[in-house]
């Protein structure tokens, strides 16, 4: 018989009620858990994105008509449909700069408006490859991406409005075009657009070599981005060059409110847990007062007691952050697929368990500290009086 | 030199009321190897003196030396290193705990000795043989008579081998046969050389003493039974 045994055997005694401290505990760390877990999947997904696609950059004739944004985020300020335009030489003089090496991608755009079965559209003319590379959130709703000059893409909601399915001849300013795609639906403005190549886009709108507007992307850093722009700026007069913020970075703003909210309901849990242990145990000493008695009684010290009490806490947190992680896990795997947006993988991390485990069994004692204290301190002459 | 030597002690409670003296002045020895009663009505201060000579219950005044240690000059960790080596106790109701069985609650004071639990087994099953139990080791108290949960109770109080063995109204609880069991398991432990302070308030267990101690609103009455006086 080791003091362990000791608290072992009164747990056992006490199933329904430990029990019901254990399924407290547990409903709290898996929580926990899948809170923690789902929000480092999301900010994994994120940064991963944002790894992926570097920082973006918007070079704009610098006049100042129409604004054209992504997810809500002017991407393109300053857009003139017919006036300001940028020189047909504007992407060799941005590749060939001192940093060019480190644009990854360039995507030129020519912009305007046209007739399509008698109602007016925004046509923009893209590099199709480079513009996917950009626009990595992209899916094909039907068909494929156009592959030649005679091809379009819809957006989602330009294809509802003129009633446009895959494979479809249409008509855009009196040239004949077939869609070979529709894009499924952002929310963002490139829903209402049709997307066709630059060298399309240039006859239909009737312009020259030169571009709307032109995004790019570098690899993530910062100051290349930086020194990028101020050489672009400086290269190409009358362009002004902008750094966007990517839709993927005003998500992991809003992962970082939700990494806000997970530790705040961590928190109260964290609290609420500890007072249910700290009830709960006083209530066991105060049950057994006479048993503390007699230990006393028999020669066992304060340490012995408290050490007993500790066991029991420390057990029950043990016991509850193990089944806890397991259950909380379990509901993030469950719960992931539902924030499809986020393409989110969640990972079975061995550290964040045992963080869990050492975590709720620490809580579990300094929650148990004072009903352990209480216990010890209980004078034996005193608790004999209960026999 | 005596084995328990109580010097002029005094306990004095503040309650609601004002001072109250529960104890007011009492001095006595024990001899090793004795077996005395302590006897006396309720509210006498018996229980009071039993917990002072338990090492649990300091006194107001006066001393209480047990084998030459002051026990209340003691730090408190270190009485109850006291009382697990010199002491052993059975209280009223047994007091077994209930979710131990037999032998669990034998080797209760052996949790706290560093001893193996091989070992632990080994003294406890001796002394559940020793009192008659030593094929009940396996059951809880709720599965044992009154006589068999005294048994227990006496086990786990002399498993370590205590010098001295205090009994609280052990009878109390039993019919009369099993009462006369336990008080000749008693005699026969204090046969074995075993010192024994049994409180009692039944008259009929003087003639098992041949020595008492007589306590009456707080202090010796020894105008009770001069022949089982114990000398001061």
């Amino acid at each position: 018989m080791q003091l362990r045994d000791i608290a072992l055997k009164n747990l056992q005694r006490r199933k329904s009620k430990m029990l019901f401290l254990v399924f407290g505990m547990v409903f709290g760390i898996a929580t926990i858990v899948a809170l923690f877990t789902l929000t480092g999947a999301m900010e994994k997904s994120i940064s991963k994105k944002i790894e992926e696609t570097g920082i973006k950059l918007a070079v704009t004739p610098d006049s100042d008509t129409v604004t054209f944004s992504v997810g809500g985020i002017p991407v393109a300020s300053g857009i003139s449909y017919d006036a300001k335009e940028l020189p047909s030489d504007a992407v060799q003089l941005i590749k060939s700069g001192s940093i060019g090496d480190k644009i990854r991608v360039v995507a030129p755009k020519v912009m305007g408006t046209t007739m399509v079965n008698g109602t007016r559209v925004l046509a923009v003319g893209i590099d199709f490859p480079g513009e996917f590379a950009i626009k990595s959130w992209w899916e094909m709703l039907g068909g494929m991406r156009p592959d030649n000059d005679r091809e379009v893409l819809a957006g989602y909601k330009a294809a509802r409005k003129l009633d446009l399915v895959v494979g479809q001849p249409v008509e855009l300013n009196g040239r004949a075009f077939t869609v070979s795609g529709i894009l499924a639906e952002t929310g963002e403005e490139e829903d209402g657009i049709i997307f066709l190549s630059l060298a399309a886009a240039r006859e239909i709108l009737g312009k020259q070599d030169n571009f709307s507007f032109i995004e790019l992307t570098t690899v993530r850093d910062e100051k290349i981005a930086s020194a990028l722009s101020a050489e672009i700026a400086q290269k190409i007069p009358g362009a002004r060059v902008k750094i966007i913020k990517e839709a993927a970075e005003a998500r992991q703003e809003l992962v970082g409110r939700f990494e806000k909210f997970s530790l705040v309901v961590s928190l109260i849990m964290i609290l609420i847990a500890s007072l249910i242990i700290t009830t709960t145990m006083m209530s066991s000493v105060n049950e057994r007062t006479r048993e503390i008695g007699i230990f006393r009684a028999i020669g066992f010290r304060r340490g012995h007691i408290t050490r007993i009490i500790l066991t029991e806490a420390g057990l029950v947190s043990g016991v509850s952050a193990a089944a806890g992680y397991l259950m909380g896990m379990g509901a993030a795997v469950l719960i992931a697929p539902l924030f499809s947006t986020f393409e989110m993988e969640v990972t079975w991390n061995p550290l964040f368990g045992i963080a869990v485990l050492t975590g709720a069994i620490l809580l579990g004692l300094l929650s148990g500290l004072y009903p352990a204290l209480r216990a010890a301190k209980l004078d034996p002459a005193e608790a004999l009086r209960f026999i | 030199m005596s084995l328990i030597n109580v010097k002029d002690v005094k306990k004095i409670y503040n309650g609601g009321e004002g001072e109250v003296a529960a104890l007011g002045g009492v001095s006595f020895n024990v001899e090793d190897g004795e077996f005395i009663s302590l006897m006396g009505p309720s509210g006498s201060g018996k229980s009071t003196l039993l917990t002072m000579l338990g090492a649990m219950n300091p006194p107001t005044s006066g001393a209480v030396i047990i084998d030459g240690i002051d026990i209340y000059d003691l730090p408190n960790e270190k009485r109850a290193d006291f009382r697990s080596e010199y002491l052993g106790f059975v209280f009223q109701q047994f007091q077994l705990i209930p979710y131990l069985n037999s032998m669990e609650n034998v080797m209760l004071p052996l949790a706290i000795t560093g001893k193996s639990n091989r070992e632990q087994v080994k003294m406890a099953s001796a002394v559940l043989e020793k009192v008659g139990l030593g094929s009940k080791g396996n059951r809880l108290p709720n599965q044992l008579s009154g006589g068999e949960q005294e048994r227990v109770a006496i086990a786990r109080a002399i498993v370590n081998e205590p010098p001295i063995l205090f009994a609280d109204e052990p009878t109390g609880a039993l019919d009369s046969k099993t009462g006369e069991e336990i008080i000749n398991l008693f005699k026969q432990l204090n046969r074995e050389g075993q010192t024994i302070i049994m409180v009692t308030h039944n008259p009929e267990f003087l003639s098992h003493v041949k020595r008492a101690i007589f306590i009456r609103d707080g202090i010796l009455d020894e105008t009770k039974h001069p022949e089982k006086q114990i000398a001061v």
